[in-house]
């Protein structure tokens, strides 16, 4: 399958779209215009080291291992048995709904979606609050790229993932341990980090059912619970959304999630970890190995406080 | 190894009985093995060893507790049933031989699980043992539990049985403690919303539960019989 990776050439450089900005805010404000906003939106940014996308070293699990092995309360506890019951979920028709702090909502088509935003390849490490964790070769398009569509306005400071609620579908929403639906949450400019990315396929093809089909958010560097799976709403807010797992055990899992050997959770040890084809557990490192990337994100932020 | 007090079938063929629920017990073990050696131990293996160590160390754990309450159900089933044999309670006291047994096989599985643990999840990091000791209960209950045990192991042979005289069963008393260690080390350990633990919780709960009633009623002398194990020397009683 050939893959396509983002290039120097596919970026527009700060120093233009700021330009590009400017001149359309100026125009704007010429033509008495309140839509645009006044503060520049910052667009996708480049990676550190482009290499980041491939996991350089590392081999990718299975499909087989990626397809069977799925935490998906939506379905069950039980990860082995999510892939049979995924099977009763419908994708099509899918409308994600992209609103609140925003220049104008806008409801799109999971095809409009797909024709909208070119595909790409990302090998991304995942690490599972639980403790396991895998290489997955994801397809899709980097998140920024949604959010400069939406244009999200000043006010806009978070971002908030909400999954799908359809209990006839799925079995895990009646009863259960969870609100439905699941929800999740970024920082605006966590969203907009290069490598935060909407997984559209596994392996070239379209992305499974038991995987977070149509479209999933998937955030290399944090835990697994917080790459929401089968997207219907994106909200962008001024104040921190509430978000499923920190409703329910607020000291176990954080708004921010990152992947942190050096944070405790009470029930799962997070210094190590057991990838899935692996017998033998190996160090979890910080940011799940993308600390280069992201750790500037979270400068003066004590990762034992607000974790 | 003992004298029957009974010439019954389970104790003409206790030997053939014994070796067949050892068989039956370790066989669990076996697959695992052969599992393992074949790479078949499914998507997480290290965790599917885990497990199935786990889980198979609570099964022998319970059946280890069943004996005494199941000796008694068994007769007042055989009474009402009318059959000649099984209706006294001397009949069931095959099983309290088997008991060791179980008990040992239990012990086996706690090993290999804390072997698994030992190995492939800390691979001998002592300091990182020293870390998830202090960070998970879990984890220390395990520990705790599987030092309790051993101690069983070792005071299980004959010869410690006749040294230690009435400090053997005070020793073995401490399988309840271990029983309550274990339950704490898997509900702990279990995320919210996995219950896949509590059918064997429930059952250990259960057979606490039936010591406490009998030592109640024990005290207040109703029933002479405390639940604790039936030496093959006492007089049978009907």
């Amino acid at each position: 399958m050939a893959s396509k990776r983002l290039t120097e050439n596919d970026v527009t450089p700060p120093e233009i779209y700021r330009g590009r900005r400017l001149f359309i805010a100026s125009a704007a404000a010429l033509l008495g215009a309140g839509w645009v906003d006044r503060q520049a939106f910052p667009a996708c940014a480049l990676l550190k080291n482009p290499d980041t996308l491939k996991a350089a070293g590392e081999k990718p699990n299975t499909l087989e291992e990626i397809t069977s092995y799925n935490n998906y309360y939506e379905f069950s506890t039980n990860k082995e048995a999510v892939r049979i019951l995924a099977q009763e979920l419908t994708t099509s028709p899918w409308n994600v709904v992209i609103e609140g702090e925003v220049a104008k909502p806008i409801t799109l088509g999971i095809e409009d979606i797909l024709k909208k935003f070119p595909s790409e390849e990302r090998i991304y490490r995942l690490r599972c609050v639980e403790g396991w964790s895998m290489v997955i070769p994801w397809s899709g398009f980097p998140l920024c790229h949604l959010i400069e569509m939406a244009r999200p306005t000043a006010q806009a400071k978070y971002v908030e993932f909400v999954s799908l609620h359809r209990s006839k579908e799925m079995i895990g929403q009646r009863g259960g341990s969870l609100e439905w639906p699941y929800r999740e949450g970024l920082r605006l400019d966590e969203a907009m980090h290069p490598l935060a990315f909407v997984a559209t396929g596994l392996y070239g093809n379209t992305l499974p059912k038991q995987n977070g089909a149509p479209l999933r958010i998937v955030l290399p560097w944090k835990y697994g619970f917080k790459s929401a799976k089968a997207i219907t709403h994106i909200r962008f807010l001024r104040e921190q959304p509430q978000t499923s797992w920190n409703k329910i055990a607020p000291s176990e899992y954080g708004f921010y999630g990152n992947v942190n050997p050096e944070v405790p959770h009470p029930r799962w040890i997070q210094k190590r970890e057991n990838r899935i084809g692996e017998l033998r557990k190996r160090p979890t490192l910080p940011f799940n190995g993308y600390a280069e990337e992201v750790a500037h994100l979270y400068a003066g932020i004590d990762p034992l406080l607000q974790f | 190894m003992f004298n029957p007090p009974l010439k019954t079938w389970p104790f003409q063929y206790f030997r053939l009985l014994w070796w067949a629920v050892l068989m039956l017990t370790l066989l669990p073990a076996i697959i695992l093995a052969l599992d393992y050696i074949n790479k078949n131990l499914g998507v997480n293996g290290l965790e599917t060893l885990e497990r199935v160590t786990g889980r198979w160390a609570m099964i022998l754990l319970i059946l280890t507790l069943f004996i005494t309450p199941g000796r008694r159900m068994l007769l007042r089933l055989f009474r009402r049933i009318g059959l000649r044999w099984g209706k006294r309670l001397p009949d069931w006291n095959f099983m309290i031989h088997m008991r060791r047994m179980l008990g040992l096989v239990c012990f086996f599985y706690g090993v290999a699980h804390a072997g698994v643990y030992l190995e492939l999840d800390l691979s001998w990091d002592w300091d990182a043992f020293a870390d998830d000791l202090s960070e998970k209960p879990y984890i220390v209950a395990g520990v705790l539990s599987l030092a309790l045990l051993t101690l069983l192991a070792i005071t299980s042979p004959d010869e410690m049985i006749r040294m230690l005289k009435r400090n053997w069963r005070r020793i073995h008393r401490l399988i309840y403690l271990i029983a309550l260690l274990s339950i704490a080390h898997w509900w702990w350990m279990s995320k919210p919303g996995d219950l896949r633990s509590l059918p064997y919780i429930l059952t250990l709960l259960a057979l606490l539960a039936y010591r406490v009633i009998v030592w109640r009623s024990w005290f207040s002398g109703k029933d002479a019989d405390d639940g604790m194990p039936v030496a093959p020397r006492e007089s049978p009683r009907a």
